[in-house]
């Protein structure tokens, strides 16, 4: 019996490891949508939106008073009357533009926090588009304003990935810190819409 | 100290399965008919998860997210696949309807888990703390659980019988019950680690490691325990695209893991007293794991570590049924209540009725109870 037993024994532990091993890469190299992936497996997207996709068109107001679908998971609040206030230092947005042209322009609309009475006086913005730098803006004025960025010859685009857009700021700050409220969201920029041309 | 099983102690485990199995289904059915009439009693059981098994029983996995929850996002790929199979099977071959096909597997499960509880205890504690352990567990106030189409029926008889088997040395035995485990919960894989203790603390680590002669069993238990698991991982890259859409689902239920530490810290600091009762049931039972540590039952605190640690590390939620419905808290019990037969007692009147407690909670529909 102790005879067979080794042989007996590699035979079935060769397979085993062999079948945990091809399982072990396929499981690393999900068959899913972009929109699947970026929900479920890196949990960067905010919204679900019943899988619906990203698609988007060129010149189509994003309307941040209503749930927007290409949120970040982090970077944003909800969405409120008037519009979304970002929360944290950076938030991200995402879009397939698989029927569109390439992008030449973002136009951002909204307001900065600012607390003078509190040290904060200016608020930062930069906006990157796939990664690139493509603008940046001080805005020391509480009111609204109207951002526009244009999106340079060298931001790369591929037509089967997602188009990211990053907006990072250089001053979030939580009103409960600076005792203006009991608000713990790091507020920089409150979004009203956002149009991508 | 392994002893045959005596006519006197099938006929005692007999009613002790009969006696607690009516209590839950007595007031059960108590229950249902005064406050809950317009549902007939197996409908009322099969709560919360049952929902879930329900529409794997009925129609199998989702092939995408569906709008079971408001968000859309939500599918039943976090329920591993033995419990709702057998179940299947059972309906298959008898023409019994799926529900209470799942229930004959709980139920079942519950009566073979309370005959290998008896058996493993044999072989360590005396005869009354045996039965003082089986009793316990039979009536605690989260046996319910064991009787309405969850996993911890099952997964507790898979537990005990690895365990045991494994103790034992009875390794094939013991590999073939933890692959039948990993596909039972995605915790089940995790009896990996037990196995390993009980493998270096018999075998060295040395030999373990380079499969020396007579390591072979144990080598190929260890290796069978992941089996389970990653035929359902093959299951759902092949059916939906991702092989790790159990654990990435969690996402619907806003479970995203973190450090359970900060998370039973959280809970603790909220004013919130569903959560300071899950983290404190939570510490009793890692104590419970320090204890039997300290008594040398390495495998046994894995197992309850284990069962708690990791889902604590997604929220407090339902950590009072993942703990209490781990064989190791009643041996803890039983080795705590030693030589004191008046505790014993005290005890268990005390489960039995909390356990009442418990099932009207539960046919009242009662979160805390999810």
């Amino acid at each position: 019996m102790k005879s067979i037993r080794r042989p007996l024994f590699f035979t079935l532990f060769v397979p085993l490891l062999v079948f945990y091993c091809y399982v072990t890469l396929i499981a690393f190299n999900p068959n899913v949508s972009a929109i699947y992936r970026l929900y479920y497996i890196d949990k960067k997207l905010l919204h679900w939106n019943k899988g619906r996709g990203l698609n988007y068109t060129l010149g189509t107001m994003i309307d941040f008073t209503k749930e927007v679908p290409y949120q970040s998971r982090h970077g944003w609040s909800g969405a409120e009357h008037g519009g979304t206030w970002s929360n944290g230092k950076v938030s991200e947005l995402y879009f397939d533009l698989k029927d569109s042209n390439i992008p030449k322009k973002i136009e951002i609309v909204g307001h900065p926090f600012l607390a003078p009475s509190n040290g904060v006086n200016v608020q930062g913005i930069k906006v990157f588009a796939n990664n690139e730098p493509i603008g940046e803006t001080v805005l020391d004025s509480p009111e609204k304003v109207t951002l526009d960025f244009l999106i340079p010859n060298t931001v790369k685009f591929n037509i089967n990935d997602l188009f990211v857009i990053r907006i990072q700021y250089s001053n979030p700050i939580s009103p409960e810190s600076i005792g203006t409220s009991p608000d713990s969201r790091e507020l920089a920029f409150y979004v009203e819409k956002i149009i991508i041309y | 100290m392994k002893k045959k099983l005596s006519i006197q102690n099938i006929i005692f485990l007999m009613q002790v399965i009969i006696a607690s199995r009516l209590l839950v289904w007595g007031i059960a059915y108590l229950f249902t008919v005064n406050f809950n009439s317009d549902k007939l009693l197996l409908d009322t059981m099969c709560a919360w998860d049952c929902g879930w098994y329900k529409t794997i029983i009925k129609s199998g996995y989702h092939t995408e997210p569906t709008t079971i929850h408001p968000s859309g996002d939500v599918a039943n790929w976090a329920f591993f696949p033995l419990f709702p199979l057998l179940a299947s099977f059972i309906s298959a071959i008898t023409d019994i309807n799926g529900l209470v096909s799942s229930y004959l597997v709980s139920n079942i499960s519950f009566g073979i888990a309370v005959f290998l509880l008896f058996h493993y205890c044999s072989a360590l504690f005396d005869e009354p703390t045996s039965r003082f352990i089986v009793t316990a567990m039979a009536f605690s106030p989260f046996s319910l659980y064991y009787s309405v189409p969850y996993t911890e029926a099952l997964y507790t008889l898979l537990m005990i019988a690895s365990i045991h088997f494994a103790r034992s040395n009875h390794w094939i035995f013991a590999g073939i019950c933890a692959a039948a485990l990993s596909s039972t919960r995605n915790l089940g894989v995790m009896i990996f680690f037990p196995f390993l203790v009980l493998a270096i603390s018999r075998y060295g680590w040395r030999s373990l490691f380079t499969i020396r002669p007579g390591t072979e069993s144990a080598v190929l238990a260890l290796l069978l325990a992941p089996l389970g698991l990653f035929f359902y991982m093959l299951f759902l890259h092949l059916h939906v695209g991702d092989a790790f859409a159990f654990k990435n689902i969690q996402i619907a239920w806003g479970k995203i893991p973190g450090n359970p530490i900060t998370v039973i810290y959280n809970a603790l600091s909220q004013d919130n007293t569903y959560n300071i009762y899950c983290s404190f049931l939570a510490l009793i039972g890692l104590l419970t794991g320090l204890y039997l540590y300290k008594n040398k039952f390495y495998p046994e605190s894995l197992v309850i570590f284990i069962g708690i640690l990791i889902p604590l590390s997604t929220s407090v939620d339902s950590i009072p049924r993942y703990t209490f419905t781990l064989f190791p808290f009643f041996v803890a019990l039983g080795l705590l209540t030693k030589n004191k037969s008046s505790y014993r007692i005290f005890i268990l009147i005390f489960f039995s009725g909390l356990s009442s407690f418990a099932i009207a909670s539960w046919v009242a529909g009662k979160e805390y109870m999810i």
